[in-house]
């Protein structure tokens, strides 16, 4: 346990290092956060409900879609690619008795910590200007759900930002790809509006991926639009692909462990 | 009792070929050729507890790979390794903590942080005692005199700086057993110095094993007693570094710059010629004449600098290969 202590704060240290480029690059949110209220606003004004969503809630929805964002779709998983092709660093890992999985895990959880506070911050700023009230859950069990789905989906897009980053087991080339995933992933999340407003069979597409289960679904927990019953079974759904994701994972990283090979002989 | 055990090692690299310009890229991605690399092939070798050894050959030879499979990096093709009794490449948390495998390339630490951030996050990660911790690191910091940079972030040290904190990283938590790849790379005279003298302090203090790499000739007589020498993976010499040398390297290079022009016959009295260019030449003598015939040479030419070499260390597996 200390060990793991100790690697978080070494990862606030240097995460102190980049603070600059750190709060710039969570900045862009406000901006996002700012276009998709007014786009909502404008479109309420013509009806009452739109796709099954009242106003109030859509504009939860947005708010809530940016803070969860800022926890579960925050990695540091994406430097492994990088490390794994400059050599050094990746060995120094495999020297030493500490869990890969587990050192990176830590590494996430002070990203995500550190990201959520400071998302928490402008909301409550940005809430308090525009003058907006998010509706809360009647429900206790809608609470309780909402924060285990979301501790799933942590676990979720982290092991599928190890596996976006295996790649860089066999090519250098893996900016690319980590680019292209997290654009389709933060479409088909429901980063930026609940993929109730697309076509039903765009939606029963997204809804076959592990996607959803990264936002929307935990967010429609929280709005208690799902009830006791399907929100347990959208949870179980989540561990199955939680499961599954793992298992490929680490089946493709011993893969690439075994033909890791450096140069220099 | 022999601490490291290496039986039959083999390992093959699969490398992939491309030819060149676009059709050769189309082709390759459609089909890729693979090449076959026997970086190490079929090598065996008994290492005693507290030996240092120096494990040489040129660039491509294998012993990277080697000292890589040791220490539980890379996966061997064939061949059985056990090294403190375990088999390194199963990366057990007690063999790790009784070893520790520094290169110059390989960057344990953290580049925008001070050293000293690392060495406290490998004190938890090998669960090192505080009252241990302290005591050894002060004791590293002292042999290595990098007491005072510990507070500066790596970023901004030199290379030779850079290196040293590397090498506490690594020995933080006392290592029985030591793998050093080209420990002395890109370092200035002095610094190679301090690294031979913490080499050896650090072998006879703790009675560690030492297994080092080197292509520097320097490093392995300052240091080793026994050398294995390999070229293109296989083991062509295991003994004393004395005899090796006595042996095989009968001659040393004496090289000249001279003030003005001179002829090439008047340096055949001297030693074999092996290249000469009017104002520099370089001359083959016998390890036992370097001095009598020195002294000649700056006597009778008009000598500017002079300077003897020993033969590099390929031309003395080359001897090895014209004499057995």
């Amino acid at each position: 346990m200390i060990k793991y202590l100790a690697i978080a704060r070494i990862t606030f240290a240097n995460l102190l290092q980049y603070r600059w480029d750190f709060l710039i690059s969570q900045s862009r949110i406000i901006l996002l956060l700012i276009t998709l209220y007014f786009l909502w606003t404008q479109v309420f004004k013509a009806k009452a409900t739109l796709f099954n969503f009242s106003q109030a809630q859509i504009i939860t929805y947005v708010f809530l879609a940016s803070i969860v964002r800022q926890f579960v779709l925050i990695s540091a998983t994406d430097q492994i690619a990088q490390e794994l092709q400059s050599g050094g660093k990746f060995f120094s890992y495999l020297l030493r008795p500490v869990g890969y999985f587990r050192f990176w895990f830590t590494v996430d959880l002070v990203y995500k910590i550190t990201s959520l506070i400071f998302i928490i911050l402008i909301t409550s700023v940005m809430l308090n200007i525009l003058n907006i009230t998010l509706t809360w859950p009647t429900e206790v069990f809608s609470t309780l759900l909402f924060l285990v789905s979301i501790f799933i989906a942590s676990l979720i897009y982290f092991y599928i930002g190890i596996l976006v980053s295996t790649t860089g087991f066999w090519t250098s080339q893996v900016w690319g790809l980590q680019f292209l995933v997290v654009l389709i992933l933060e479409f088909c999340a429901g980063s930026y509006f609940p993929i109730d407003v697309l076509p039903a069979n765009l939606q029963s597409i997204i809804k076959l991926t592990p996607f959803p289960y990264l936002l929307y679904y935990p967010i429609s927990i929280f709005l208690g639009k799902l009830s006791l019953v399907e929100s347990i079974k959208v949870i179980t759904i989540a561990v199955l692909w939680l499961a599954a994701i793992f298992i490929i994972t680490k089946f493709i990283w011993n893969k690439g462990l075994k033909v890791y090979e450096a140069w220099g002989g | 009792m022999s601490i490291i055990q290496v039986k039959n090692l083999t390992k093959v690299y699969s490398v992939a070929q491309k030819q060149p310009g676009i059709v050769g890229t189309l082709k390759s991605f459609f089909h890729r050729q693979y090449k076959h690399i026997r970086a190490v092939d079929d090598i065996s070798f008994k290492i005693n507890e507290g030996e240092l050894v120096g494990f040489i050959g040129p660039n491509g030879a294998g012993k990277t790979t080697t000292l890589k499979i040791l220490s539980g990096l890379l996966y061997p093709t064939s061949g059985q390794v056990s090294v403190d009794t375990y088999i390194p490449w199963q990366r057990k948390p007690q063999f790790q903590k009784e070893i520790a495998f520094v290169a110059g390339q390989k960057n344990q630490l953290w580049w925008d942080l001070p050293a000293y951030e690392t060495f406290l996050l490998n004190k938890e990660i090998y669960e090192v005692p505080d009252h241990d911790f302290k005591e050894r690191l002060s004791y590293l910091a002292k042999m290595l005199d990098i007491a005072d940079l510990l507070n500066t972030p790596v970023k901004k040290l030199s290379l030779g700086q850079r290196m040293k904190a590397e090498l506490v990283a690594a020995l933080v938590h006392e290592p029985s057993i030591l793998f050093l790849d080209e420990p002395t790379i890109g370092l200035d005279i002095i610094a190679q110095k301090n690294m031979h003298d913490f080499i050896k302090g650090y072998n006879s203090k703790f009675g560690a094993t030492i297994m080092l790499t080197s292509h520097y000739m320097g490093d392995v007589e300052k240091l080793c007693d026994r050398v294995i020498i390999i070229n293109k993976g296989k083991i062509v010499y295991d003994g004393k570094l004395a005899q090796i040398v006595d042996r095989f390297a009968k001659h040393k290079v004496i090289s000249l710059d001279f003030g003005k022009k001179i002829e090439r016959e008047k340096l055949k009295d001297y030693g074999k010629v092996l290249t000469f260019d009017l104002l520099n030449a370089k001359i083959e003598v016998e390890r036992n004449k370097v001095a009598d015939i020195t002294s000649r040479l700056l006597k009778d030419l008009p000598i500017v600098d002079l300077s003897i070499e020993e033969p590099p260390i390929e031309e003395i597996i080359r001897l090895f290969f014209t004499k057995e």
